[in-house]
């Protein structure tokens, strides 16, 4: 016997629920089981869809496989005797989340970030082919009600907006060679897309700011660069004005290694060959969407922009994204506003917490449900954890320690005090009069079997079905 | 060479973790699998650990190493640093468990899991 904290034993049996089933909501559970195991704990799970997992699942990109392991110890999670799931439940709209506090000792809100950010510039709605990142990654991923997206893939150029690792993704999703896709779960629809109409060659991913506020991490960075068919691109301007060793002497490890390696990047001399190109461009903001006469999108307008300071004369430290991000940037106004063509215009600028029920504290300004670590603040039995608590920023490994934080939490909370709630019971009953048909795990289960089973038949882990409708047929057919 | 790593890896060494609430956890590890086979292996229930199945994705297998013993491991790879900047709690001396390689050497080494989150309990 190797865990050797024993589990309190409460006077009561806890009931918690948790809106949502990505990793935020599963290494809430996880937490909870380990440490609440000798009670009649019960977690039940609602989610929006059919099916668990979120953003790994629909997010995550199909050639990142590795990444989505996780699957299979959030699996196990779901199949805990301890633990119900109701797929294809929408809170706030199926049910509210008062009728969830009435029923659980606490609910947790770990339903991520649904909204979309907008560039807000001229031409941003006129133009057709102008895509939200979001849009795309759904595609590739096949969520449901992804595959009515129009979109053009003609090329040759494409602009993406913003440089975070959801760029990258996009921009190595769209230069891929199609036999590598074609063996991932890719989503159908989108393989045929690619095979049919992909004549993208290449992708300029473009940032606001500089250099040393690049949000991508370099992970997916190095990456790009080790494609075989593809060359990675970064003009030498960006490194010109900049005393190299001084700035990393200032740089803390992180961001040191990153700006290390995209200077290196820029001293590579450019190849003729026929690879396709993704050139990184720093410091210039968006101002205008340009069209053609079939009202599809043809540019993009660009100021340029420069660093306030003289980054060499900087005396602190730069040990922080914050303080670098604090650094102000400034029209230059020796260089003239540029376009760059384009037949595919990509906003990858974001995603964005919204309010699913208005019953949930919710700060507009900050985009977060307002916390104390995980607690949510004005809302006795109400707690968040994930994206909707943070902000949509970070990667998988911050939502476990942000996850084990509001589990804390909230366990010290069930322990201290609790009376004994009809949970379950009580929600199949609503959901029963309101003719929600609800995926349980079992359901889940079905679903994830005919998937896999489709996939092994044409060399795919998973061939994820498409709609809805399909789910629920085999799921709940008995 | 392969009946080299066959005869080697039946060899059984003594190793601890020191879990995120401090408590030394004994581990038996057989020579030539990962450190994150030992904690599976050993049923140590370490939160979230290992969650890409070792293939460098993820960076939930960070562990935190003593200095000599440290220095006494071939430096990690720039796809492991990578991983490792995403890393909380990050030192000097820290790992990725499924990039290392338990080694006959090791006997006795202690592996501390970083506590990035305090605990509402102690
Ligand atoms: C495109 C993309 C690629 C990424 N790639 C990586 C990667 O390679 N590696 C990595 O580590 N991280 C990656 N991330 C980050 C990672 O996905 C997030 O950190 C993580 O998923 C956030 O977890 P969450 O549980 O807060 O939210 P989510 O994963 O978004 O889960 C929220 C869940 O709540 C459900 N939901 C929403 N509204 C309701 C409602 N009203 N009722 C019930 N349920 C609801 C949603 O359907 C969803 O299942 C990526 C993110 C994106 C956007
Ligand atoms: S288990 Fe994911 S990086 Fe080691």
């Amino acid at each position: 016997k190797f865990s050797s904290r024993p589990s309190l034993k409460l006077g009561y049996n806890p009931k918690v629920c948790i809106v949502g089933s990505g990793p935020a909501a599963l290494y809430t559970a996880q937490y909870l089981l380990k440490n609440l195991n000798s009670n009649n704990l019960s977690i039940d799970v609602f989610e929006k869809l059919p099916v668990p997992f979120g953003l790994v699942r629909y997010g995550v990109a199909p050639d990142h496989q590795d990444v989505k392991n996780v699957i299979n110890s959030f699996t196990e999670t779901l199949k805990n005797k301890q633990v119900n799931f109701f797929g294809n439940v929408s809170i706030g709209t199926d049910l509210k989340i008062g009728e969830l506090l009435g029923a659980y000792n606490s609910v947790v809100l770990a339903y991520g970030s649904m909204g979309d950010n907008y560039l807000n510039i001229p031409g941003e709605k006129e133009f057709s082919n102008v895509i939200s990142a979001r849009d795309i990654v759904s595609l590739y991923n096949g969520l449901p009600n992804s595959e009515n997206l129009k979109i053009d893939l003609n090329g040759p150029e494409a602009v993406i907006i913003g440089a975070g690792n959801v760029a990258i993704d996009v921009a190595r999703m769209l230069v891929s060679p199609i036999d590598k896709l074609a063996q991932t779960d890719i989503s159908s629809f989108a393989l045929d897309l690619f095979k049919s109409q992909n004549k993208i060659e290449h992708v300029s991913i473009v940032a606001r700011r500089g250099v040393l506020n690049a949000a991508f991490t370099l992970k997916e960075l190095r990456e790009l660069t080790k494609l075989d068919s593809v060359e990675c691109r970064l003009d030498a301007e960006n490194f010109s004005h900049i005393d190299l060793e001084n700035l990393l002497s200032k740089l803390a490890r992180p961001r040191r290694r990153i700006t290390e390696f995209l200077y290196n990047l820029s001293q590579q001399s450019q190849s003729s060959g026929p690879k396709k190109v993704i050139e990184l461009k720093f410091l210039k903001t968006p101002l205008e969407i340009l069209g053609n006469d079939h009202k599809q999108v043809s540019g993009v307008k660009f100021k340029n922009n420069k660093y306030k300071f003289d980054l060499n004369s900087l005396d602190q430290d730069l040990d922080s994204d914050e303080k670098l991000s604090s650094i102000p940037i400034v029209e230059d106004s020796e260089k003239q506003v540029e376009v760059m063509s384009c037949g595919l215009l990509v906003k990858s600028i974001g995603y964005k917490n919204v309010s699913i029920d208005s019953e949930i504290p919710f700060d507009k300004k900050s985009g977060v449900v307002p916390n104390d670590k995980g607690k949510v603040i004005g809302k006795e039995g109400l707690y968040c954890t994930g994206w909707i608590k943070r902000g949509p920023r970070g990667v998988i490994v911050d939502t476990t320690s942000d996850a084990y934080e509001t589990a804390q939490k909230l366990y010290a909370d069930l322990v201290s005090t609790g009376v004994d709630k009809p949970g379950a019971e009580k929600i199949a009953e609503i959901l029963k009069k309101r003719n929600v048909r609800f995926v349980d795990k079992e359901g889940w289960d079905r679903i994830d079997q005919a998937e896999i089973k489709r996939g092994k038949e044409i060399g795919k882990p998973r061939e994820k079905l498409q709609s809805i409708d399909e789910m629920l047929k085999v799921a709940l057919e008995k | 060479v392969n009946q080299m790593r066959f005869v080697s890896s039946n060899k059984i060494i003594n190793l601890k973790f020191i879990d995120r609430n401090g408590e030394e956890l004994k581990a038996k590890a057989k020579v030539g699998t990962s450190l994150l086979d030992v904690a599976i292996d050993n049923n140590i229930d370490l939160e979230g650990f290992g969650a890409c199945e070792g293939t460098l994705s993820c960076s939930t297998c960070h562990l935190i190493l003593k200095k000599e013993n440290y220095d006494q491991l071939k430096p990690p790879s720039d796809e492991e640093n990578d991983m490792l900047d995403l890393a909380y709690g990050l030192e000097p001396t820290s790992r990725l468990g499924c990039q290392i390689i338990v080694e006959e050497k090791m006997d006795g080494w202690v592996f501390v899991v970083p506590n990035e989150v305090a605990d509402a309990r102690s």
